[in-house]
């Protein structure tokens, strides 16, 4: 049984052709540019999301930061507002308890010399009859009325039994703003007998926060349940006296004594986080706004660190994204290109491959009457000039058939069609029969040819004995032709490393002109300027020989001496059973 | 060995007269058919020992009429030689795996279409 091996040894072509086969993809297929862009700007898009995202979170945790530390220090200035009132209250209680218990000898320098009131606290302490006139006053200074303030009137109609605080006021006599703190005094039967004022500095209370440091734009601020600012404190000024009633402050207060919120100030626009308290004691709310400018800047500067870096990043993305979508769309062409030429290849061999069967096929039909006849003419026809000129003619149509044989090898060869069909064969008897093929041809010339055979060689082996044949009727049917007398000798021997098996034709011929042995094995360079009218050969058996023998592993050469002979050998890989 | 039979089809009339030529004297009597349904109506009419059939036909192929015959029961032990100018390989091959005995490529002579002829010849000569 045949088979046909698509050798890898095939010198021809480098891809093994099957033109039945349909033209894969040889290309990879790569990645597509839309999925390249797609991938960026997700890319890009997920880079902006983690900035926001980061940044919203880092801006949350400063305002909330600054919330934590407005509270805490709200919480610290409602403690220290409670305590100063409650000083103050006690003094206030005090003048009025001892008024109340004997107007007539009651002398408040006396208590002052006494050291009872501290000192440097209060603006003034004094008391003042039912009309509003003051009756005595610390530090001294010229007697008032203050019957129209509202620090006294408030008191008139009814004894409430609470401190009143005033708003701030503007004082006549010492032209400072004052917080004044008034209690009732009653008379024994609990009519109205006048009050009791104590005067404070509203800055007492936001002094406190001068060594604190909330930064730049924060605020403490001290208001009435009324509104009204009783004190106000920020890094630049201390304004009082503003209603911000309607504030935000308010409405927060409302539903909670203490908390935090971020507004804008009613009073000098800034925004801010905003900690609020309301005094348990005292009708009083304490508030510290810290200026959100001050809380955001590190934020900014981080924000506006990140935007740059995000953008950078972007550019760069998009910059890679257009040099990979340029390399890829390159590479795409390439790909095409190359694919469509593979494509081309392989249809081009397929076309040659099925040229070369219809060549062959449409050159035997005819071949075929001719030799047929021919033949049978030579044998058969009556006159032996008829014989002899119909074995001319058989001749020429042998040799004729040899040439399309050979022309038809060599284009299988080129086209990549040539496949190496092995089996066991006896060297022997594939080597006898070569030399019967020619022994007729010698003889009639007068040539002995002889075969040598090495014993060491084994006596089956696996070859393409239809290829080595080939070699070896063409290397055979050359010596025999150039030589006109001696001898011809096929030798057959193992290489000395003994992995090859080498065949020898040696012949006492007219040899190698030296001029040509560069170019023997080369396709229709036959030596015959100076031989062709007596020679005749197409020139192809020697190029086809080479393109078997290489296309069967092995190597072909040969050495010529002009006038004394010619030794071609080749060599095959020694294949045993 | 004397006087067996011989189917030649082939639609060159020039080839399909060689056989029959180149094997006068054999004891070979050959037979024509210059198509394949002529070749199939033929072997229906007569027996025959073998036949030499070419491949490239019009209407019907050899390996067309070479399947007929293998499908045939009656007909499917007649030794069927395919007689073409095909002489590549991997056509050769085809040939072979369609259900011929043997192979004998044009052109012939007298030595390789006898042996082609005999039933112990596989493979067409060389």
């Amino acid at each position: 049984m045949r088979s046909t091996l698509i050798d890898t040894m095939n010198p021809a072509e480098e891809v093994p052709v099957d033109p039945g086969a349909k033209t894969k993809s040889l290309a990879r297929k790569e990645l597509h540019p839309r999925i390249v862009w797609v991938s960026a700007v997700i890319l890009i898009a997920t880079i902006w999301i983690g900035i926001a995202v980061y940044l919203s979170f880092e801006k949350k945790t400063s305002l909330e930061r600054a919330a934590r530390q407005a509270e805490i220090h709200a919480k610290l200035l409602e403690e220290h507002t409670t305590r100063t009132v409650r000083v103050l209250d006690q003094t206030t209680v005090f003048v009025k308890g001892e008024v109340e218990r004997d107007p007539e000898h009651f002398d408040l320098s006396q208590y002052a010399r006494d050291g009872v009131f501290l000192d440097n606290f209060f603006n003034l302490i004094a008391t003042t009859d039912e009309t509003g006139k003051t009756q005595q006053i610390i530090p001294k200074r010229p007697a008032a009325n203050i019957r129209d303030r509202e620090h006294f009137s408030v008191h008139v109609a009814e004894d409430t039994g609470n401190l009143f605080i005033s708003k701030p006021v503007l004082g006549r006599s010492s032209g400072k703003w004052s917080l004044q703190f008034t209690r009732r005094i009653n008379k024994p039967d609990g009519s109205f007998g006048g009050i009791v004022v104590t005067s404070l500095d509203p800055g007492y209370f936001t002094e406190f926060y001068k060594s604190v440091t909330l930064g730049a734009g924060s605020v403490t601020s001290l208001v009435g349940n009324d509104g009204i600012i009783r004190a106000r404190r920020t890094d630049s000024s201390s304004e009082i006296g503003q209603d911000i009633g309607q504030s935000t402050l308010f409405e927060k207060i409302a539903d909670s004594s203490a908390g935090s919120y971020i507004g804008t100030s009613s009073v000098d626009s800034v925004s801010r986080i905003y900690a609020y308290r309301r005094l348990k004691d005292y009708p009083l709310i304490v508030t510290v706004g810290i200026s959100e400018e001050s809380v955001l800047s590190e934020f900014k500067q981080h924000s506006m660190l990140m935007t740059g870096l995000g953008l950078a990043m972007t550019a760069l993305l998009l910059l890679a994204t257009a040099a990979l979508q340029r390399t890829l769309k390159a590479q795409e062409r390439v790909n095409t290109a190359m694919e469509n030429s593979a494509r081309e290849a392989l249809e081009a061999t397929r076309i040659k491959s099925e040229f070369i069967s219809r060549i062959s096929h449409e050159l035997r039909t005819p071949l075929t009457g001719i030799l047929g006849y021919s033949e049978y003419l030579k044998d058969h026809a009556k006159d032996p000039e008829d014989r002899e000129t119909a074995k001319t003619i058989h001749e020429s149509g042998e040799h004729l058939l040899a040439l399309v044989n050979t022309t038809l090898d060599l284009a299988k060869i080129e086209a990549g069609r040539m496949t190496l069909n092995e089996s066991s064969v006896n060297l022997h008897d594939v080597l006898e029969k070569v030399i019967v093929l020619h022994s007729g041809n010698a003889k009639k010339k007068g040539i002995e040819v002889h075969l040598e055979v090495e014993e060491r060689l084994p006596k089956v082996l696996v070859m393409d004995v239809t290829k080595v044949s080939q070699v070896l009727n063409n290397l055979l049917q050359n010596a025999i032709k150039f030589t006109d007398y001696g001898f011809v000798l096929l030798r057959v021997s193992k290489s000395a490393a003994g992995n090859k098996i080498q065949f020898s034709i040696t012949d006492s011929g007219i040899g190698i002109p030296l001029e040509m042995q560069n170019q023997i094995f080369d396709r229709f360079r036959q030596l015959d300027n100076f031989i062709t009218r007596q020679h005749e050969g197409s020139g192809l058996g020697l190029a086809l020989s080479k393109d078997m023998v290489q296309f069967m592993g092995g190597e072909i050469w040969f050495q010529s001496k002009p006038d004394l002979g010619s030794t071609f050998h080749f060599t095959l890989p020694l294949k045993n059973e | 060995m004397n006087n067996r039979r011989l189917l030649v089809v082939d639609d060159h009339p020039i080839n399909r007269r060689l056989p029959g030529m180149l094997l006068r004297d054999t004891g070979w009597q050959c037979f024509e058919a210059d198509s394949g349904q002529a070749a199939l109506d033929a072997l229906r009419e007569a027996p025959y020992d073998c036949v030499l059939l070419d491949i490239s036909m019009p209407v019907m192929s050899g390996t067309d009429v070479c399947r007929i015959i293998k499908a045939s029961a009656a007909l499917k032990h007649l030794r069927v030689v395919a007689y073409t100018a095909h002489a590549m390989e991997d056509a050769q091959n085809s040939i072979l795996q369609s259900g011929f005995d043997a192979i004998l490529i044009k052109p012939i002579n007298r030595g390789n279409l006898l042996a082609a002829l005999e039933p112990d010849s596989a493979k067409p000569a060389p």
